[in-house]
């Protein structure tokens, strides 16, 4: 129906509290502006003025009775809308029963960050990319079992971003230096859209990811996922991969989990620093020399840099493990302070293997 | 005929000094009403052509030829550049400067030097705006919000003081006006005989003078924020990036009524006029723009109710918004029945007033959906919000605009324009802004967020449409704006009062002379007893 095709499927629960207050809004706004402007119409066409004619119209100039009902009508109407509206907000505040899942969110420019209570934690990238993006480009780092409800509890490491699910009716700010909490049940298992609605800068627009509503089963094989091994490895994966991944059985997962950690191990640690690197780093670090908010690691390592109080120092090793922890303490000249730190973000694996890399870049 | 034509010629009229100074230095309010006028529709040419360049980028999904850092700075002017230096202006600033004192029945301004300070004030404001892009152009937002914009250095700082500055202007521009119209009042011009516009810019007025200071404050902050690190709102230096947009709306909401109030009297005027009929509910209508102002102070929380309030504020801000609805309603309702048993003349004015109501309907009446707690939610920040505010910033507000250009040009200029090509500029407008603003409804209803340099590629259609649409307005400006010069130097003579108005403004000749009024009117009829014309 034409109806349902307005407004995205409804997903969550609660997004017939808020299509509801949609429709209600919509008919009583149709009707009052299908009035006034038939009133208009027939009006102009009613009483146009014909040519020669130099009389002034009616003097009517006010009509005390009519004024007043049509002032007490809308002030009914409005205590109506006002009514379902607030109906569907507390549908979407107060949760009905304590959710069994708690997700941690954190968002920053330009990504997000997905963190689960076994330590699982996936992480998406910008993309940075001239050519058009769809809606099969979102990453899905949030795993949540369909039909049971979910909360998520939201901050930001630098500005403020919204965390925005147009098929679960849901937003909400993630503001840095505070927690916001939403909720949600998700109808039935299924892939949506997250997008980022608080303006937060250059690449806005390209920090999608998705939510992966799971049926049961596979939401337990996401739960046994051991999460030393699969941090960020998922995040990597093609959505259909991620499928294959949860729908394997016990033995078929041991099978497959031994193949990918070959696979990694095979990898120069060079490699591995690039696939992180291509996730975290690239939105503000081109690889190719090319200009970006941080500098290039073209050429990076082994270079003087000269600081932006005057300073130089060498770009080795103990100079990029810095930047990457504490990235405040040696400012290259030329560019602003606002790089995150990635202290507890990182293994120590991790770092070399991006250090690794940036050698690399010659 | 002859003799009389050479007797218009022969009067004396404000526009008769040509120097320079005699403009710069002007203390005729209807000269700086003009200044005001020119210097708007500049910016309004420069933000358009922002607006054009970044649709075009938005036609397709991926990168055309703009990057999202330019896109960015683009719409940040776009947003900065119409609002402070255009709609905030134009109506008030430039018609209501013209218009205000002889309306009233006075000479001037209740206080001249004040106004011409408020001009250059407003020109060092938009000047400083622009000297800012040579510090690094701004990508903040017209928002500001903070902690995005808190770390910016000094461009920023410069943005907001240019800022402060226009509030100042504006600040004493609205105390102009209120002393006006409490003490320049022609003998016999009660109350209840002053022309609905002049309600309206009183209006305004009141809401200028009370809560310009507080945007003034605001930016005060984060200048000094930018410059001088200070944590007022950035949490890493231990301020609240919340509480700037509590102070930001404080302002901000009761500004979108500075924008719309005089609209609201520009259309009072143009409908009651061009129908040949008493406005229907006079007092209502007066108390209405009252009501709306006064509401418009307290119910600002309802641009947050996703930037983490508590759920009461949420609730009580989304119940006080609707009562802004009723007022509103009541306005579009006596507009509407005015026209019962008029005598209605399709000129210019008339169509963009009768496009104004219809644009205005929809403007209206998606912000019921706005205020609504629980659509809000899923609509804050989408498309549906630019669509809404467009609706009531340009579909309103710049309607009424070109309307009332359009109504006073003869009184402003003694000349007509070309009816024929004016309806043309209007009919671009109005097809325009519907195939520009319509679809953007439907992109947010369906989840597209604002303020994106790309989309994902289900959404083109709808954004191609905006885009082709966004051509026909600029084409539809253009050609109102082209139609306007063209009269103000070669359009055919107009009579003093081609409309057959019966306010102030109709009696005196076209142009006006220096002082209005060679004698101080003593007036007994309302400005809607229209006679036989």
């Amino acid at each position: 129906m034409w109806i349902s095709a307005l407004l995205p499927e409804r997903a969550s629960d609660y997004a017939v509290h808020v299509d509801t207050a949609f429709w209600i809004t919509f008919f009583l706004s149709l009707i009052f502006f299908v009035i006034i402007n038939f009133a208009i119409l027939v009006f102009i066409i009613k009483y146009r003025r014909r040519k020669g004619d130099e009389e002034p119209g009616a003097p009517i100039s006010h009509n005390t009775p009519l004024e007043i009902v049509w002032t007490i009508i809308p002030t009914i109407l409005i205590f109506v809308i006002f009514w379902f509206g607030f109906k569907a907000y507390a549908e979407i505040k107060w949760m009905r029963e304590k959710p069994k899942y708690e997700i941690r969110i954190t968002a920053r420019q330009w990504g997000w960050t997905a963190e689960y209570s076994d330590g699982k934690k996936l992480i998406t990238g910008t993309i940075k990319d001239d050519r058009f993006i769809t809606t099969k480009d979102f990453q899905p780092i949030i795993f949540v079992p369909a039909g049971e409800p979910v909360q998520l509890v939201l901050t930001s490491q630098d500005v403020i971003h919204s965390f925005y699910v147009p098929e679960f009716r849901v937003k909400y700010d993630a503001i840095p230096g505070r927690y916001t909490k939403i909720w949600f049940q998700a109808k039935k298992p299924g892939e949506y859209e997250v997008f980022c609605t608080e303006y937060c800068g250059a690449w806005h627009s390209r920090m999608p990811a998705k939510v992966l509503a799971l049926p049961p089963k596979q939401f337990e094989r996401f739960l046994k996922l051991p999460p030393d091994k699969f941090n960020n490895t998922l995040a990597n994966m093609p959505i259909d991969s991620i499928y294959a991944v949860l729908n394997l059985s016990d033995e078929e997962f041991e099978k497959w989990s031994g193949a990918q950690e070959k696979l990694l191990l095979a990898m120069s640690p060079a490699e591995r620093g690039k696939l992180i690197s291509q996730r975290l780093c690239q939105s503000c670090h081109s690889f190719d020399g090319s200009q970006g908010i941080g500098p290039t690691w073209k050429g990076l390592f082994g270079s003087e840099r000269i600081l932006a109080d005057g300073k130089r120092v060498l770009a080795d090793e103990n100079y990029i493990r810095e930047s990457i922890l504490q990235p405040g303490e040696k400012i290259v000249k030329g560019f602003q302070p606002v790089m995150p730190s990635f202290q507890g973000q990182l293994s120590e694996e991790q770092i070399s293997d991006i250090i690794e890399f940036i050698k690399s870049l010659k | 005929m002859e003799a009389k034509l050479q007797e218009i010629e022969k009067r004396k009229t404000y526009l008769d000094e040509k120097s320079l100074k005699s403009w710069l230095f002007t203390l005729d309010h209807k000269r700086i009403g003009l200044m005001y006028l020119f210097t708007s529709l500049v910016f309004f040419l420069v933000g358009g052509l922002f607006a054009i360049i970044f649709r075009t980028e938005l036609a397709f999904p991926g990168k055309q030829f703009i990057s999202p850092e330019v896109h960015n700075i683009l719409f940040t002017l776009h947003g900065a550049l119409l609002i402070f230096l255009v709609i905030i202006p134009l109506i008030p600033s430039a018609l209501g400067n013209f218009f205000l004192p002889i309306m009233v029945g006075a000479r001037d301004v209740a206080f001249p030097r004040i106004n011409l300070l408020s001009y250059w004030l407003f020109f060092t404001g938009a000047v400083l705006l622009l000297l800012s892009l040579l510090f690094g152009p701004i990508d903040t937002g017209w928002t500001f919000y903070t902690p995005y914009s808190a770390n910016k250095g000094l461009n920023v700082f410069i943005v907001s003081l240019a800022i402060f500055i226009l509030g100042m202007s504006s600040i004493l521009t609205g105390m102009n006006f209120i002393v006006t119209v409490h003490k320049l009042r022609a003998p016999g011009l009660t109350w209840g005989k002053l022309p609905l516009f002049v309600w309206a810019i009183y209006a305004t007025s009141l809401v200028q003078l009370l809560a310009t200071p507080v945007l003034g404050i605001t930016l005060l902050l984060l200048g000094m924020e930018n410059l001088l690190g200070i944590g007022f709102f950035d949490p890493a230096k231990g301020g609240d990036p919340v509480l700037f947009q509590h102070l930001f709306w404080f302002y901000s909401h009761p500004a979108v009524y500075i924008m719309i109030l005089p609209a609201f009297g520009v259309i009072s005027e143009l409908v009651s006029v061009h129908s040949r009929k008493p406005i229907f509910g006079y007092w209502f209508i007066a108390a209405s723009s009252l009501a709306i102002a006064f509401i418009g102070f307290i119910v600002w929380g309802h641009h947050m109710f996703v930037a983490g309030m508590s759920p009461i504020a949420d609730i009580i801000f989304s119940f006080l918004t609707y009562f802004v609805a009723v007022p509103t309603a009541v306005k579009i309702f006596n507009w509407t029945a005015t026209l019962y048993k008029g005598k209605i003349s399709f000129t210019t004015p008339m169509l963009y007033a009768l496009g104004f109501i219809s644009l205005f309907l929809i403007g209206g009446l998606t912000g019921l959906f706005l205020a609504n707690l629980g659509t809000d939610i899923h609509l804050h920040d989408t498309y549906f919000v630019v669509g809404h505010f467009h609706y009531v910033m340009v579909g309103a507000a710049v309607f009424a605009f070109f309307g009332a250009l359009f109504h006073w040009l003869p009184k402003m200029f003694g000349r007509m324009y070309n009816e024929k090509w004016a309806k043309i500029g209007w009919f671009f407008n109005f097809v325009g802004f519907n195939l520009a603003f319509f679809p953007h409804f439907i992109l947010g209803i369906q989840g597209m967020p604002r303020r994106y340099w790309d989309y994902p590629a289900e959404f083109q259609g709808l954004h191609f449409a905006s885009t082709v649409g966004a051509y026909f307005i600029a084409l539809g400006a253009l050609i109102s704006l082209a139609v306007f010069i063209h009269a103000m130097f070669k359009g055919e003579r107009a009579s003093d009062n081609p409309w057959g108005g019966k306010s102030l403004e109709w009696t005196i000749p076209s142009p006006p002379p220096t002082e209005n009024f060679e004698k101080i009117p003593v007036v007994e009829e309302g400005p809607y007893d229209f006679v036989k014309h």
